[in-house]
């Protein structure tokens, strides 16, 4: 209460200031009062000239409506608001990226993972290719939370070579044991799909396949190299 | 328009503004909004409105607009339409504001089966007459095209529990009329109340044949407003000779660019003459600089005002202020431009 208080009074000093907005927002919301949160967030984002402060405020009042449950569609609305907001912020992505495996099942009309997937991959190519500042509260998200909600995705859409490949190397980039033994686990859970994978008459054609385009392409460059000599 | 009237108000020390709500487990995590007052036996009760919903309402260039509805929308459920409210019954401390204590009010001695989507009783001011509790306010579910009546919600007051035991639906005067909401209840005047402003038109109520038969009214306005005065807190002792109230008045766009409705509300203090025609009108104003505020709470204990307001249907505020510095603030800072 006495932090609502606080920044109470600093957004009725300046009501259109962003950043007064935005703390009496989250002020709101940790006390769980989310309606009261969303007002603030929302006149944050409209009010800021700061991209990603607009972006993380939208992002933020989608999970004020998410506490609140049953919304999906305005929540969902206001993440793609947020990632109009700030393109180049990889916490979005990332939201979109759950907020589509969340609701995922193996039901025919509740299977997004391909959603959950493209957004993933979206904000990996952000994370690599770009660099942002990042969110003033944490909305949970890391380059390995990122990483890791793609290798997710791609196992549900079948591209379990990708996704062993992703676990394989977030154990690198952890030093987290129990992150370490999640992502192992998940790779022993891969093993026997993937072997199967591999003693498949498809895996071998394609593996025949492609090693007689390799050994062309070795051909090829011997007698260019001969050629040279 | 006077923008951010609670800053104003602030500026005297003695002034005090208390947010309240109410732990989110009790609301269902929706907004609480347009709270009434009614001090009673020394103590200050209140009923707290709680929405199921919560507004999406875009300010400043309105950039991020809601998909269907565009820069306000009611954000319920999307596999329930309804717009849902109901009411808390609780306990104001004169002194610091803060809520005490909290009851969601029992309904389900009267409740029927909603009719239309707006439920529940809505915008209720709560008064004491003749020793009973009503929260009175409009209930727009008991018809299929949601037509709008004064109900009088009978209250019973336990520890910890609140009970409503008795309903009363009251006809308009004008039986033809779609909507009767926001009639403003004269304190000290009992099931006596405002349900014109400008030009002004008293009703009485009688609760036995449930009906309202209109007791003074004035054909002349008092002023030309730019928009139609609509109801606000009830009518409290000001001095000796007046009374005082808050209105509101609406800036309703029906359809704007992409054919969405968009709306700005405002608000007056009313002071009005012991025989009910009005004295003063200030200019407009808003309370926290925002577009959609309601103020329906309004008392005087001693020598202060307490006023509480809505803000988008999401939050709720109770200000103190002392009664000098309201007047001077009514008469100097909001004395409408000639």
């Amino acid at each position: 209460m006495e932090q609502i208080k606080t920044c109470l009074l600093k957004y009725i000093d300046e009501p259109n200031n962003p950043k007064y907005n935005f703390d009496l927002a989250y002020s709101y919301e940790e006390e769980q009062q989310y309606s009261a949160a969303y007002s603030f967030y929302l006149r944050c984002a409209e009010f800021t000239n700061n991209n990603i402060l607009a972006c993380e405020s939208l992002i933020r009042a989608s999970l004020c409506l998410n506490k609140q449950t049953g919304r999906d569609s305005k929540e969902l609305y206001l993440i793609k608001q947020a990632l109009c907001a700030s393109p180049n912020s990889p916490e979005p992505y990332y939201i979109a990226s759950l907020y589509f495996s969340y609701r995922s099942t193996n039901e025919v009309e509740r299977r997004w993972w391909l959603d959950s997937y493209m957004y993933a991959s979206l904000g990996i190519n952000i994370l690599e290719t770009t660099e942002v500042s990042n969110f003033i509260h944490s909305v949970g998200y890391s380059k390995v939370n990122l990483y890791y909600q793609k290798a997710l995705s791609a196992i549900k859409i079948g591209k379990l070579s990708e996704a062993f490949e992703i676990f394989d190397n977030l154990l690198l980039l952890t030093n987290d044991i129990n992150l370490i033994n999640l992502f192992i686990s998940n790779i022993y859970q891969l093993i026997e799909p993937l072997n199967n994978i591999v003693n498949s008459i498809s895996y071998k054609k394609y593996n025949d396949y492609n090693r007689f385009i390799a050994s062309q392409t070795s051909n090829e460059k011997n007698i260019q190299d001969t050629n040279i000599i | 328009m006077y923008d951010n009237l609670v800053k104003t108000i602030l500026e005297d020390t003695e002034s005090l503004i208390q947010p309240i709500y109410i732990k989110s487990d009790a609301t269902n995590m929706g907004g609480l909004c347009n709270a009434s007052l009614c001090y009673h036996n020394d103590i200050l009760h209140v009923i707290i409105r709680s929405v199921e919903y919560t507004i999406h309402c875009c300010e400043g260039e309105e950039k991020y607009q809601s998909n269907y509805e565009g820069p306000l929308a009611y954000y319920h459920k999307d596999s329930d339409l309804t717009l849902k409210t109901v009411n808390y019954y609780g306990i104001l401390n004169p002194d610091t504001l803060i809520l005490e204590s909290y009851n969601k009010i029992d309904t389900t001695k009267c409740d029927t089966h909603p009719l239309w989507c707006f439920i529940g009783l809505e915008d209720v001011r709560l008064v004491n007459w003749n020793n009973i509790f009503y929260a009175i306010g409009v209930r727009r579910d008991t018809t299929t095209n949601g037509q709008g009546r004064m109900e009088f919600s009978e209250l019973e007051l336990g520890k910890n529990k609140v009970n409503e035991v008795n309903r009363i639906r009251i006809e308009s005067p004008n039986i033809h009329s779609y909507c009767e909401k926001n009639w403003m209840p004269i304190k000290n005047k009992p099931f006596h109340f405002v349900r014109w402003t400008n030009p002004v038109e008293i009703v009485e109520v009688n609760l036995n044949t449930a009906n309202a038969k209109v007791i003074y009214s004035n054909t002349i306005k008092f002023y030309i407003m730019p928009y139609e005065l609509r109801g606000g807190s009830q009518l409290v002792e000001w001095d000796t000779s007046s009374y005082l109230s808050i209105i509101h008045e609406c800036d309703f766009v029906p359809k704007n660019f992409n054919g969405n409705k968009n709306a700005s509300y405002y608000h007056r203090f009313v002071i009005w003459n012991n025989d009910f025609s009005v004295k003063y009108i200030s200019s407009s104003f808003n309370f926290m600089s925002t577009k959609i505020e309601f103020c329906i709470g309004l008392e005087v204990i001693e020598d202060y005002a307490i006023i509480l307001f809505g803000y988008q249907d999401n939050s709720c505020y109770a200000l103190k202020l002392k009664k000098n510095t309201l007047n001077n603030i009514i008469w100097n800072k909001l004395k409408p431009v000639s």
